[in-house]
């Protein structure tokens, strides 16, 4: 079972980005700048979303098609401190794992791994998190999306331009310095909501490598409009993951979920 | 054996049922009565390993695993779960067996847990000397792990905040076990009778200290396998000089483990302290007797850390340390005539996905002190969701001098195998 490490890790980060559904995402501002566009869209629920969710993960590659579904249940406070707990309900081979994370400020993050077969919990370094996301061609980084990920590139603002008729702010990354893992990112950010409906990574040569698109956009039960289904495409592969989100509930999340006791149930 | 068989199932219904009356009794049932659906899950396992020395099928087996979990209301759940096997040698015996089967019922703070249950403690990575409670067999030299099997048992664990716990673990009957290699044949002397000799206790208590997990924990109950010894027969020839004599005595044991991160890296560290019961008859003087177990106290330490390194899709790296006082991880008894000498090994292994279908593996343990070693690479695929075909080498080097060189020509081989779960 230890060999589901680095998947559980990573399916784990999804839900992060996945917790877009709980955000509550503030109107479009009138003229902004590349760095207001990019804000507006890092201080939309990317990193603040509290709540529950049921999604369904599928990687297509080639012929093969392979099909996950998870429980994610997350808190913020807004100053800093997040907790993550996620449940595998299928395949078969990895139901019943667990996935518990604690990001506090000025520490170090906490995370445990319970496996079924082993009966125990067992802590997960930081270096787990890093690679591929369980079998695709994105990283952790690309999948969370949290507030650090822009911070290695400088926004500049493009012409306006429609995705799926939308009219979005179309925001451009260059690379501040050789830290970045791409030449440029483009964001698609649609400006009555402040939801990035596609972003596009370029990499060596200016060839696009990945395109991340959002789509199904509903109100949840408060009437706040979240992308129900988040596409992942590698252009260089062809593998597809496609994100869907089949439950969402906005209520507070008992403090208890984030437990030990709950990681062991 | 299906007397006893028979007798372990019984035992385990009626502690099922038992706690079915007290949680009727406390109101739990009546107060929640939902039954969510039972839910099945189970695989289906086909392994055979091929040895390098006898050159034949050394041991196959067909294994089909089947559990059933369900809840009671929202503060009661069950788990049954069995495991059929069958094997095309005849040594190797066909077999049904029951695996866990217990009931879990929630009580404001507490969480208790009543049947056939493994009670898994401890930090490191598939060497736990802290986990006392179940009786574990010898470390596997085909996979590297140590199986355990169920106890009757009652446990308790009262949390106290997110982190912090307290756990009480009351064993209603003594499960030994399996005694390995020609001492098998010799009944053993000492085995409790009544109720009361056969109970045994641990308690383990966990909080955070530094961002890390700390467990401490005690046992006292008995060892899982017997004290040995040859006795003088006082025969003349033809008949042997020594008898070999086996006699169960209880332990105490003292158990602390850690799990934290050092930086990007997982840490761990975990000891145990085992101190037997005197047997008079290990500190007879020879020739009259030939001890074969200590009447010393014996420690076990595992230190460990795990990194994966950002190189294509994660190269994860896993190194444990392995002090072992009384050598027993292999072997539990010492040749006769034999003074023991501490095990020191080392435990490594590293991980790469080729793809998400694709995964190579290494293992390798290393007897520092014996200058032995023996080498696992596995590949695995997955072919399809919940299905996994594998096939590794066994192989080895070091000489019969030491226990884990010993064993690597019989262990040397391919193992191949597939397995679905469902």
């Amino acid at each position: 079972m230890r060999e589901r490490m680095g998947f559980v890790t990573c399916v784990a980060t999804l839900a992060a980005a996945v917790l877009l559904a709980f955000a509550l995402l503030p109107p479009a501002y009138a003229a902004p700048t590349a760095q207001q566009v990019l804000d507006s869209v890092e201080g939309t629920g990317l990193l603040t979303g509290s709540g529950r969710a049921v999604i369904e993960m599928t990687i297509e590659k080639g012929k093969q098609k392979k099909t996950h579904r998870l429980e994610v249940f997350r808190v913020d406070d807004g100053k800093g401190t997040s907790k993550q707990m996620v449940e595998f309900q299928a395949p078969a081979d990895v139901r019943g794992t667990k996935f518990l994370s604690i990001t506090q400020p000025d520490t170090e993050d906490q995370m445990w791994l319970y496996l079924p077969a082993v009966g125990r919990e067992r802590r997960i370094a930081g270096s787990a998190v890093q690679g591929q996301f369980m079998g695709t061609d994105f990283t952790f980084e690309e999948i969370s999306m949290n507030e650090n990920t822009w911070k290695a590139y400088t926004p500049s603002l493009g012409a306006d331009q429609k995705v799926d008729g939308k009219l979005c702010y179309v925001v451009k990354l260059t690379p501040k310095g050789s830290g970045a893992s791409y030449t440029s990112v483009v964001l698609y950010v649609w400006q009555d909501t402040s939801i990035p409906l596609r972003i596009e990574f370029f990499g060596k040569g200016s060839k696009l490598q990945k395109v991340m698109t959002f789509s199904d956009i509903k109100p949840t039960a408060k009437g706040v409009l979240q992308p129900n289904t988040i596409v992942l495409e590698n252009t260089s592969s062809g593998g597809v993951t496609t994100v869907n989100i089949i439950e969402t509930d906005e209520r507070p999340i008992s403090d208890d979920v984030f437990s030990m006791r709950y990681l062991r149930k | 054996m299906r007397t006893k068989r028979v007798r372990s199932l019984l035992r385990t219904a009626a502690m099922l049922i038992a706690a079915l009356s007290a949680l009727a009794a406390v109101g739990v049932v009546a107060a929640a009565p939902a039954v969510s659906a039972p839910e099945f899950s189970g695989s289906a396992e086909y392994q055979f390993h091929y040895g390098f020395q006898a050159k034949e099928i050394a041991g196959d087996s067909l294994k089909l695993s089947l559990a059933l979990d369900g809840g009671v209301g929202a503060l009661a759940g069950y788990h049954l779960d069995a495991c059929a096997s069958l094997s095309t040698k005849p040594e190797l015996k066909s077999q049904l067996k029951l695996g866990e089967a217990y009931l879990d019922v929630s009580l404001g703070p507490v969480d208790v847990r009543l049947g056939s249950q493994l009670v898994n403690w401890g930090t490191a990575d598939g060497i736990n000397p802290t986990s006392i409670v179940n009786p574990r067999d010898l470390l596997s030299v085909t996979d590297l792990s140590v199986a355990g099997a169920p106890v009757p048992a009652i446990a308790a664990t009262y949390y106290l905040g997110s982190t912090s716990a307290i756990t009480g673990v009351l064993v209603l009957d003594f499960v030994p076990a399996a005694i390995p290699g020609q001492l098998a044949a010799v009944e053993p002397e000492g085995k409790p009778n009544s109720f009361r000799d056969k109970l045994e206790y641990a308690i383990r208590g966990e909080t955070m200290l530094g961002g890390h997990n700390v467990y401490a924990s005690y046992f006292r109950g008995w060892q899982d396998l017997p004290a040995a010894w040859l006795g003088a027969t006082g025969l003349p020839d033809p008949y042997p000089p020594f008898a070999p004599h086996l006699k169960y005595r209880r332990i105490h044991q003292f158990g602390l483990a850690t799990a934290g991160t050092l930086g990007d890296a997982a840490v761990w560290l975990e000891g145990a302290v085992t101190v037997p019961d005197k047997l008079d008859e290990l500190d007879a003087a020879p020739p009259a007797t030939m001890p074969l177990s200590s009447n010393d106290p014996s420690f076990q330490i595992v230190a460990g850390a795990d990194y994966t390194f950002n190189i294509g899709t994660g190269l994860f790296v896993s190194a444990q340390l392995i002090y072992d006082s009384a050598n027993v991880l292999l072997s539990p008894y010492t040749q006769p005539g034999q003074a023991r000498k501490a095990g020191v090994y080392s435990l490594l292994v590293t991980r790469y996905s080729l793809a998400d279908d694709h995964q190579l593996e290494l293992v390798g343990l290393v007897d520092l002190a014996g200058k032995a070693g023996l080498v696992i690479p596995r590949y695995t695929y997955m072919p399809a969701q919940a299905v996994e075909l594998s096939i590794a080498a066994i192989t080895g080097f070091g000489d019969n001098t030491s226990t884990l060189g010993s064993v690597v020509p019989a262990a040397r081989g391919v193992i191949a195998g597939m397995k679905a779960s469902f």
